[in-house]
């Protein structure tokens, strides 16, 4: 077992989110990250709760210790001149670069693309961004919410008479770093083959407008017949589909229609329901009338069973239904033990916990399962074994703010 | 015009639904010949329709997705007007083999072996076929295979059925959206967000795998679990519950140090604008944009802790002011003067968008029996290698042709007997439902 990425390395000038998922996953694959973080405070992540025993401080933060597993950390400040300076003279030797500044920020300060493809032809350049580096919304500010709102399927998630409704926390922008892993993994092989790097472009607005977060499949039925979804639509299915109450939470569960209802009624142990005259007709399936009538057949089975026996019992009938499970649940849960997902990471600030493991599980590849660095954890090792500077070069620069 | 970065990259798709499909497709823009094989047998529900052959009346009946046709109309092969289908699907191509029967196997280990990787997320129909990894790597030892389950391959929910938000709640995302007041009954398992994540950690994985193929020429097997992939888009949720004991709910639209940060009605029938406060500074910028009431003078909202603890007073106020405008104006008025905001945009607005029109977010494709359409596609802008619309998504079995007479071999007299036998076809049987 070996990463993948081996010597493959990567300098990240993001922060907050998107940009910062996008290096963690680097990072998992093998790829050495020294990220960047102003002298001053790191990353403003660091200042986000939810913190360490709920005590605020720079490096309890579980939102920067989620995102920045196993990179390095040097601050440095690169809107100086010799911070930029130095932050070329690391990307010199980079594969891999990866910023989030407002577009025009990086050029402005000597660290665009343009900079560092006159010293680093091969380098692959990867510009994180709410909106993109051009159009008309390229100055616009942004915000996970923002980004849903504009983006993605806000308009549908919710129930018709109340306001449109969030995902979870960081959804979207995490996805728009998921893909951002992506596009730089293909701009690497693209340079390795050919010895030319490139920019890539990503802009958190559009991958949630192009994702299949309902998105785009709406988007191309509204293209093909003008049908605009609502939040109205979710109420199409055919019951029992939804979410219900059991002994010890919820579930939801999709298992009506000619596709399912066989297979809800096998679960429940009652076959014959599917040729009950009550059931069995297009127009019954269909029926308000109808579907409380199985309601009352239904909710009193759901009652007598735990998440974890619908579970199992939806599982064993081909059933698509699964109980909504809470972090407890998850840290307690039989499959993601049985996998061996959770792993212990000992971080000199919060000590030893059990944090999310691989994100994908691979044969051969190992992913890379380390600590978020405190902050400016690396600056020695990288500036004085790697760039050469002299210890009191390094107390130069932090008395003028540099690091 | 450089080589793509996966030219020369040919995969097997036997992936179905959206979230497999969706990471196919990444793959497929960046230059791999990605073959979908299809079954003229076996219609896999969500994926070339949700019926073979809904009935012409009921399609505007069947919701946004089920009745996503080209003005309603099925046509006479609705399986290449799908919406839903047509939305991932260009520049893949389509194949059929029914993989049911044993000639079906054969054809595929045919295929496998001159391929680079086999992707499926249907593990267990897979195996039942004696298609497996281990089935395949004695075809070919340096082959790739990812399959994507909702829980993973092995394990004790193995087998567990269910669409991308089934296992969005066994990872905890249901707990952590939806209304705050009455969770989590109202909350909207339609919304699947955990569907394009599998896609894109597709595209990195198998990136990863032909990296490592590349340095040690060996293949391997990636058991990729929808759960355990998603986890990590609300790792932070996790941390808090493995340093702290806590178990996050749903905020809402709110945050645990913004405010205001909401959603909001305006002038309109159901159109809503969202604001984000992170700063003073910003929250200056709104008072200002809002003419600087006399209430958001009031001490009660004068710093960002206050404002916290005031939010429904704040956001009633807020409402009052968005609810006499439109959404897309108060946009462009809050942006202007750096506030975070955005219209809760429907698709017909994402359509016509100036800036996504103006990126060259869509292309104008004609589909051979879809008509011409407009297609949003781009993902990512890359300078050397950008993304193309190289054709479009394709009908079921169109490249028959090519895959079994120019790759495989197969003579013009074998290529009619499987025609006979229903391994070859561009037709689901007219009687299939």
């Amino acid at each position: 077992m070996s990463h993948a990425f081996e010597g493959v390395t990567a300098l990240d000038m993001t922060s907050g989110v998107a940009g910062p998922f996008c290096t963690k996953v680097l990072a998992g694959l093998g790829v050495e990250v020294i990220k960047i973080e102003r002298p001053r405070g790191g990353d403003p992540s660091r200042h986000h709760g939810s913190f360490y025993r709920d005590i605020p401080h720079w490096e309890t933060s579980t939102l920067f210790l989620d995102l920045n597993m196993g990179k390095m950390s040097l601050t440095l400040d690169v809107g100086t001149s010799e911070g930029a300076r130095i932050a070329r003279e690391l990307a010199k030797s980079a594969d891999i670069v990866v910023e989030d500044f407002k577009p025009g920020t990086a050029d402005r300060l000597g660290v665009g693309y343009g900079d560092l493809e006159a010293i680093n032809q091969r380098v692959v350049y990867t510009s994180v961004s709410g909106f993109g580096q051009t159009g008309p919304y390229r100055d616009y500010l942004g915000s996970d919410m923002v980004f849903y709102a504009t983006g993605g399927e806000m308009c549908s998630t919710g129930e018709p008479d109340r306001h449109p409704v969030r995902l979870a926390n960081y959804v979207i922008s995490t996805q728009a770093g998921n893909m951002a892993a992506a596009a730089t993994l293909m701009a690497y092989r693209a340079a390795r083959t050919s010895g030319v790097g490139q920019h890539v472009d990503v802009s958190v607005f559009e991958t949630a407008a192009s994702s299949v977060d309902r998105r785009l499949q709406h988007l191309m039925c509204y293209i093909y017949n003008g049908r605009i979804a609502t939040r109205a639509d979710n109420a199409y299915a055919m019951y029992p589909t939804g979410v219900y109450a059991c002994a010890d939470g919820f579930f939801h569960i999709v298992g009506g229609g000619t596709r399912f209802f066989h297979r809800t009624t096998a679960m429940l142990g009652m076959p014959e329901l599917v040729d009950d005259p009550r059931f069995n007709t297009t127009e019954a399936l269909l029926s308000q009338e109808r579907k409380e009538e199985f309601d009352a057949i239904f909710v009193p089975w759901a009652f007598s069973k735990t998440k974890a026996e619908i579970l199992e019992a939806a599982r064993q009938h081909k059933v698509y239904a699964s109980p909504m499970l809470t972090t407890h649940d998850i840290f307690h849960d039989a499959n993601f033990e049985a996998r061996g997902f959770f792993r212990e990471v000992d971080h000199p600030a919060t000590g030893r916990h059990r944090y999310p493991g691989p994100p994908v599980k691979m044969d051969r590849i190992e992913w890379r399962v380390a600590p978020a660095p405190l902050l400016g954890e690396h600056n020695r090792e990288i500036l004085v074994q790697r760039l050469g500077y002299s210890l009191a070069d390094l107390a130069r620069l932090r008395q003028a703010g540099v690091i | 015009m450089p080589k793509l970065p996966l030219d020369g990259i040919r995969i097997v798709d036997m992936t179905a639904v959206i979230g497999a499909p969706y990471g196919m497709l990444l793959l497929a823009e960046m230059g791999a010949e990605v073959v979908r094989v299809e079954s003229l047998r076996h219609f896999t529900s969500t994926t070339r329709g949700t019926m073979a052959h809904p009935p012409k009346e009921l399609v505007p009946t069947m919701g946004p997705i089920g009745g996503g046709y080209p003005d309603f109309d099925p046509g006479d092969r609705p399986w290449n007007r799908f919406a839903l289908f047509n939305c991932h699907a260009h520049n893949k191509f389509s194949m059929t083999a029914d993989i049911a029967t044993a000639k079906g196997q054969a054809i595929f280990k045919e295929l496998v072996n001159v391929s680079d990787l086999v992707v499926d997320n249907q593990t267990n129909f897979m195996r039942s076929f004696g298609l497996g990894y281990d089935d395949l790597r004695r075809v070919r030892p340096d082959l790739i295979v990812i399959a994507i389950s909702g829980t993973g391959a092995e394990g004790p929910y193995q087998g567990a059925r269910g669409y991308g938000g089934h296992f969005e709640n066994l990872m905890g995302h249901a707990w952590l959206r939806g209304y705050p007041e009455d969770h989590p009954i109202s909350i909207t398992p339609t919304v699947v967000a955990s569907d394009p994540a599998s896609g894109a950690a597709l595209a990195w994985s198998a990136l990863a795998a032909l990296e490592y193929r590349e340095r040690t020429g060996q293949g391997q097997y990636i058991d990729m679990s929808l759960t355990e992939m998603y986890a990590h888009h609300v790792g932070s949720a996790y941390l808090d519950y493995s340093l702290n004991g806590r178990v996050q709910r749903t905020m809402g639209n709110r945050h645990p140090s913004m405010a205001p940060h909401g959603c909001y009605r305006c002038r309109g029938d159901d159109r809503w604008v969202v604001i984000t406060v992170a700063t003073d500074e910003q929250w200056l910028a709104l008072r200002r944009a809002m003419g600087d009431p006399a209430w958001a003078k009031d001490r009660r909202f004068a710093d960002p802790f206050r404002r916290l603890r005031c939010q429904d007073l704040l956001d009633r106020h807020i409402g009052e002011w968005t609810s006499q405008r439109e959404h897309l104006e108060v946009q462009a008025t809050l942006q202007k003067a750096g506030v975070p905001a955005g219209a809760v945009m429907d698709v017909s607005e994402i359509f016509r968008d100036p800036h996504l029109r103006e990126r060259g977010f869509y292309r104008r494709v004609e589909h051979p029996e879809a008509g011409v359409h407009d297609y949003g596609f781009q993902f990512w802008k890359m300078s050397r290698t950008p993304v193309e619309y190289r054709r479009p998504p394709p009908l079921l079995g169109e490249h028959n042709e090519y895959f079994y007479r120019e790759l495989l071999g197969v003579t013009a007299e074998e290529y009619r007997r499987l025609e006979a036998e229903g391994q070859i076809g561009m037709d689901y049987p007219p009687d299939m439902p």
